[in-house]
């Protein structure tokens, strides 16, 4: 049973030594990967950036004086001053204020989807590897969504359903599910084999119980990097689809629409688009940073790894 | 290996199936009726019942999922009403512009990424690694289409080394065709190679741990000579792969990138298909990249057990 890659696998859910330890000993190994969280640098930075963003999310009525959708065309196409940090786009619109509105849809679509994706591809992926009557149907409903090129299957999911915010979010979790899924799935199979879910089972635990309580503890730290990856995608794809046309609606300041029309004016207003696409670069910087590092710190395999400070 | 082969064309049958299912659906997931979506506010009752029966929205779901199944195993993607022909035929009349943006982009992505993952991974931590590893970083976060924006602004506008937009087809000529291609591929390449780099790096850092390599460095060898030709070798099996799967993402890449560039391939099709509400454009495009995507992958796959023969017996 525990061939190459299950054991590969099992590193996720417990240090090497212990894959057929207790449950106590999955428990310290999962203290140990806290501990060393709250020591990485990486997770400090990324925390940081994105405490940055949020901060421009929640406090822009205060950061700005300008109303992002008032329209002034006296002032259209004004550079960056005193009076505008940002400039002005095509219909006299304050690009500061865009851009800090902006990072709402940012991170409201960024959050959804890291949420619900973690929830449908939880559900999904401890069905599929606890209950294995359907574990084929599931995982290849996961492999034939996985199959679209992930912009692509997102892009066809907007086509149908409409450009708003609410369908951005239904199409990205649909196109990301599956990868939560998938990461679940394994490390389900490695646990169900541990001989503490057998003893929980043999105590007469019924089987939701044993998939949540017992098994989903030893799968958060994957999926906790994978929740902050998705995040990352999903703010990049946001912005892609409304820069395509097809995903916020136009009238809606996402950072997406701004470069979009920025890029039209690229020659005669080049600021417009600028700053949101710093902003974007910016937010996926704090994101990547963050799950390169929960990633280092909690993946037990590079522990002798570590790098020099 | 035939068994290893057949095993792996097998499991591309049920992906298949809910690829086709999903295109299929999509059509049924429009809020409404889909005929009358994609004739307007201005169609008459007869118009929109008169589509609703070419495009057998008449028909039960199961029979309308099964006559899709067979139309698209046949290569039936049906017509556009917008462009007045076969699906088919529009798309491959778009097939050049998006292979030749995706070869390129594969070239540029591999020729920055396989020597910057190289360089860094020969002197781990130290300032070329970090340089390297902290552009890899930018590369994944910035998006492409920002970077499309740029290179239009200097070298286009402000330098006028290159055309801004457009599309030379081949048949005009290598070097026209290039000058349009320059710039879209470096801005899709750039995005990719950030991947190539980070798994380079990382494949060599593991090959160099190695017993072999410190035997190669204790009979005395040169580091460059270590690298290049105990190590790299070592490493290229994990990197081709990777090569490959870029391919594949570079399709989806496209897309992006041919909007801004105003390049007249799949990606053009699909985003104005969308904005026409044309459906069966959008069905066809979205079908033929994901079998493209499938299919490429699949051959990455069955390369990678020639190339690994571990694999196979995995």
């Amino acid at each position: 049973m525990a061939d190459g890659s299950t054991q590969a696998r099992a590193t996720w859910a417990a240090p090497a030594s212990a894959a057929v330890a207790g449950e106590d000993r999955a428990a310290e190994a999962r203290h140990i990967g806290a501990r060393r969280v709250f020591r990485s640098r990486g997770v400090w930075m990324g925390s940081a950036i994105l405490a940055g963003v949020l901060a421009m999310a929640v406090g822009a009525p205060w950061l700005t004086g300008y109303d992002p959708m008032r329209v002034d065309v006296a002032n259209r196409l004004l550079a960056p001053s005193a009076a505008h940090f940002f400039g002005t786009d095509e219909f006299g619109r304050d690009v500061y204020s865009l851009t800090l509105y902006g990072s709402r849809i940012s991170l409201v679509v960024g959050a959804s989807v890291m949420l619900l994706t973690s929830i449908a591809g939880v559900v999904m992926g401890l069905l599929a590897g606890y209950f294995r009557s359907l574990e084929n149907l599931l995982m290849r409903i996961a492999d034939g969504l996985m199959a679209f090129p992930a912009i692509v299957l997102a892009i066809a999911f907007m086509a149908s359903l409409g450009p708003r915010v609410s369908n951005i979010i239904i199409a990205l979790t649909i196109v990301y599910m599956p990868r939560t899924a998938r990461i679940t799935y394994g490390a389900v199979l490695v646990a169900r084999e541990l001989s503490y879910v057998e003893a929980a089972r043999a105590a007469g635990a019924r089987d939701v119980r044993v998939a949540f309580l017992h098994i989903l503890p030893n799968c958060l730290a994957p999926l906790v990097v994978q929740g902050t990856f998705i995040f990352a995608y999903a703010v990049l794809a946001e912005a892609t689809l409304s820069f395509l046309g097809v995903g916020a609606p136009p009238y809606i300041p996402s950072w997406g629409n701004v470069i979009n029309a920025g890029g039209k004016l690229i020659t005669e207003a080049p600021w417009i688009a600028l700053f949101p696409a710093m902003a974007i670069t910016v937010t996926g910087l704090g994101l990547n940073l963050l799950g390169d590092a929960l990633h280092d710190a909690l993946d037990p395999r590079l522990r002798g790894l570590e790098r020099p400070r | 290996m035939s068994r290893y082969i057949a095993r792996r064309l097998v499991a591309v049958i049920p992906v298949l199936i809910v690829v086709i299912t999903v295109i299929f659906l999509m059509i049924h997931l429009i809020p409404g009726d889909p005929a009358a979506v994609m004739l307007g506010p201005n169609a008459t009752a007869d118009e929109v019942a008169k589509l609703r029966r070419a495009m057998g929205l008449d028909q039960p779901i199961y029979l309308q999922l099964l006559t899709f199944f067979a139309r698209t195993l046949r290569g039936d993607l049906g017509n556009s009403y917008f462009l007045d022909r076969p699906v088919a035929q529009a798309v491959v009349e778009r097939i050049e512009p998006t292979l030749l943006l995706t070869v390129y982009s594969l070239v540029v992505a591999v020729m920055i990424g396989v020597p910057a993952g190289i360089a860094a991974a020969a002197r781990p931590n130290g300032l070329l690694d970090r340089a390297f590893m902290g552009s890899a970083l930018l590369g994944v976060c910035v998006p492409n289409f920002w970077i499309a924006l740029i290179l239009i602004y200097f070298v286009a506008v402000q330098w006028h080394w290159l055309p801004a937009m457009g599309y030379a087809p081949l048949s005009s000529g290598v070097g026209k065709n290039l000058r349009y291609m320059i710039l879209p591929a470096l801005t899709l390449g750039f995005n990719q190679s950030a991947l190539i780099a980070r798994i380079t790096r990382a494949c060599m850092l593991d090959i160099l741990q190695m017993d072999f390599i410190r035997t190669a460095r204790a009979k005395g060898l040169p580091e460059r000579a270590v690298i290049q030709w105990h190590a790299f070798r070592n490493a290229l099996i994990p990197v081709v792969t990777v090569i490959g799967v870029t391919f594949a993402i570079l399709i989806g890449g496209a897309i992006v990138t041919e909007v801004v560039f105003n390049i007249p391939g799949l990606g053009r099709l699909l985003i104005s298909g969308i904005l026409r509400r044309d459906y069966p454009v959008v069905q066809g495009a979205v079908l033929f990249i994901t079998a493209t995507y499938v299919a490429i992958n699949l051959l990455v796959d069955l390369t990678y057990a020639l190339i690994d023969p571990r694999v196979k017996h995995g």
